[in-house]
């Protein structure tokens, strides 16, 4: 086989589609036993770590959440959102203000983070879906700084700078325990149920018909235009979906650091996804997901050693752009490629 | 009787400054009427078929399609009415494979891609039909290569075929076997033919390879500086002594 030079910025994308035979159905299952794996591991892992790690997991599933759907605007669909954290916190503040101002549960609030991410993003994306490239990725900045600047202002209801808080989430009584759904093992439970399912719904838009049409609205969208598919509304759709899984994000990220934060729309939250994505690679499902794990992770070792993190940040971003092209798992395929390919 | 024209301009008009690229075009091609449009560099055949497809806004003038006036429609619009076309330089998906991009197309077709958590890989009857499509534009060994690893020639098939996929009524092909060789161009010409013979399909392409379209065409419309010069059979356009100053003339 002839060897194919690739740059980062251009993943290839040649994942055969068979119609189903033999092999097609071994690898699906090797895919979906894959997939039950990691979430045994993840339901098995609170019970291994302690409290501290715990609640570190926790914070890497929510962002894992809020970067795949990141990805499904730029992995898919080409999109590089800059502002996709006020979805984010679009959920946050939603699922706070259930929950304290409607007095409603835990899940409502999760619920309604949901739908306030897809509610934000239903009326931005209008607007968004319009403009190309650099223009998307500057509209999207500005609607972030937007919602940054009217939580901030908005002290009556968003509490401004301290943030919105919540105290009490209250409990629930599994075969006749009753569960602190502040305590973090139990929040873990709720956050991984969360995760995965919404997860596995950007998993499945993305292998849909949909999400193929996605792809090719990415590699080229003048040329989709003209098979006769209406690219901004296909846009608006993926914007809205992503918009609401961020939104879910959220509507975990206040109920776990019990305060909805302007910082949570600020736009270098945006900015961590980004570089998140990059770091784990945005051609794979997973990569975004594990490379905002990994910075989240680096950080906590870090931040509570040393004032630098900034510093720290763009030696990763520099070791990635010079040494690891496709991101952490690009590469880990690619040599696993590579070894398996020359050992035949 | 004639039958009624698939297309129609009237006045169709594109400037760009003092250069007038398309000038007052009318044109109306019928059903199954395999038309080429020749004329040298510039001469204004792709912003014709821009005009037409709605790639541009033209300037004055109206297009009917289908007894349907499109000259403010969206480009996707016409397309699904059955005006398809192809572009000079190949436009393709150059990351995906040649069978992702065949079924892009054929999605497109049957409509089958609204949000959903359905696999690509139930799709049984579009992949079935992507799978003639790699048959019959022998593209099966390329099934699975990225388009921007193909050669050039290939990569304007895979543009053929997923034009194919949509079963246009009207199919406009800009230089369709520009930059190939001989026998790649004859076996390309062979399909376009075999396609016009089928029916359903009306073709019109742009050539700059006279002797090609002579055999392959029934009417000959030539461009010169944005507006039709001549329009008959072949054989009319031969005879044609202001066409042979305008263009055959450097090519006998
Ligand atoms: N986008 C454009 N901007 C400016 N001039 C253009 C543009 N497109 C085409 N032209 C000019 O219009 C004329 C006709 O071009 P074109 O339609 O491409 O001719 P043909 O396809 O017959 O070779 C040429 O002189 C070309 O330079
Ligand atoms: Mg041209």
């Amino acid at each position: 086989m002839k060897a194919r030079e690739r740059t980062a910025a251009r993943p290839v994308d040649t994942r055969p589609v068979r119609l189903e035979g033999r092999r097609q159905k071994w690898t699906a299952r090797a895919r979906t036993l894959a997939w039950l794996l990691l979430v045994a591991a993840l339901a098995v892992a609170p019970f291994v770590a302690g409290s501290y790690r715990t609640l570190l997991l926790t914070e890497i599933l929510i962002f894992g959440l809020f970067a795949s759907s990141f990805n499904l605007l730029f992995g898919y669909t080409g999109l590089l959102s800059f502002g996709h954290a006020a979805y984010f916190a679009g959920g946050a503040y939603a699922s706070a203000l259930i929950m304290v101002e409607a007095e409603l549960p835990l899940p409502a609030g999760i619920l309604a983070g949901l739908v306030g991410g897809a509610l934000l993003a239903a009326l931005f994306g209008v607007f968004c879906v319009r403009v190309n490239e650099i223009y998307f990725s500057l509209l999207t900045l500005a609607f972030g700084m937007l919602v940054y600047t009217v939580v901030f202002q908005a002290r009556e209801v968003t509490g401004g700078s301290d943030g919105f808080n919540l105290y009490e989430l209250g409990s629930v009584s599994v075969a006749g325990r009753e569960l602190l759904l502040g305590h973090p093992q139990v929040f873990y439970f709720v956050t991984l149920v969360t995760v995965v399912l919404g997860v596995a719904l950007l998993e499945r838009v993305g292998s849909s018909p949909f999400g193929q049409v996605l792809r090719a609205i990415r590699e080229n969208s003048e040329r989709v235009d003209f098979l006769g598919i209406p690219v901004r509304r296909y846009r608006y759709k993926a914007f809205v979906i992503a918009g609401a899984m961020a939104g879910l994000a959220g509507g975990l990220i206040a109920p776990f650091l019990r305060v909805a934060h302007p910082q949570m729309s600020h736009w270098t939250t945006s900015a961590e996804v980004v570089l998140g994505t990059i770091l784990g690679g945005e051609a794979l499902f997973l990569g975004p997901a594990v490379g905002t794990g990994v910075l989240i992770w680096l950080e906590s070792l870090v931040t509570g050693r040393t004032v630098y993190w900034p510093l720290v940040m763009g030696v990763i971003l520099l070791v990635l752009v010079l040494f690891l092209p496709g991101g952490i798992l690009g590469t880990l395929t690619r040599t696993y490629r590579r070894v398996r390919g020359s050992g035949r | 009787m004639r039958s009624p024209a698939l297309l129609e301009t009237a006045g169709l008009t594109k400037h760009f400054g003092e250069l007038y690229a398309v000038d007052a075009v009318d044109l109306a091609i019928r059903e199954g009427e395999t038309t080429a449009v020749i004329g040298p560099n510039g001469a204004g055949k792709t912003t014709l078929f821009n005009l037409v497809t709605r790639r541009m806004r033209a300037d004055r003038g109206r297009v009917r399609f289908r007894g349907t006036d499109i000259t403010t429609a969206t480009p996707h619009a016409v397309a699904r009415m059955g005006l398809v076309r192809t572009f000079q330089v190949s436009s393709v998906f150059p990351g995906l494979s040649v069978q992702q991009n065949l079924l892009t197309a054929v999605l497109a077709r049957t409509g089958r891609s609204g949000v959903s958590t359905q696999s690509l890989e139930r799709e049984r009857e579009s992949l079935e039909r992507v799978q003639e499509l790699l048959v019959r534009l022998d593209l099966r060994d390329d099934a699975n290569v990225a388009c921007d690893e193909l050669a050039h020639g290939t990569r304007r098939r895979v543009e053929v075929g997923m034009s194919l996929a949509l079963e246009p009524r009207l199919l406009l092909l800009d230089e369709p076997t520009a930059g190939m060789g001989t026998s790649e161009r004859q076996a390309t010409v062979e399909l376009l033919s075999e396609l016009a013979r089928r029916g359903g399909t009306t073709l019109v392409l742009t050539e700059h390879d006279v002797d090609l379209v002579m055999n392959f065409a029934r009417r000959i419309v030539v461009m010169h500086q944005g507006g039709i010069i001549a329009d008959g059979t072949p054989e009319e356009i031969v005879e044609d002594i202001e066409v042979r100053r305008a263009y055959l003339g450097d090519s006998r």
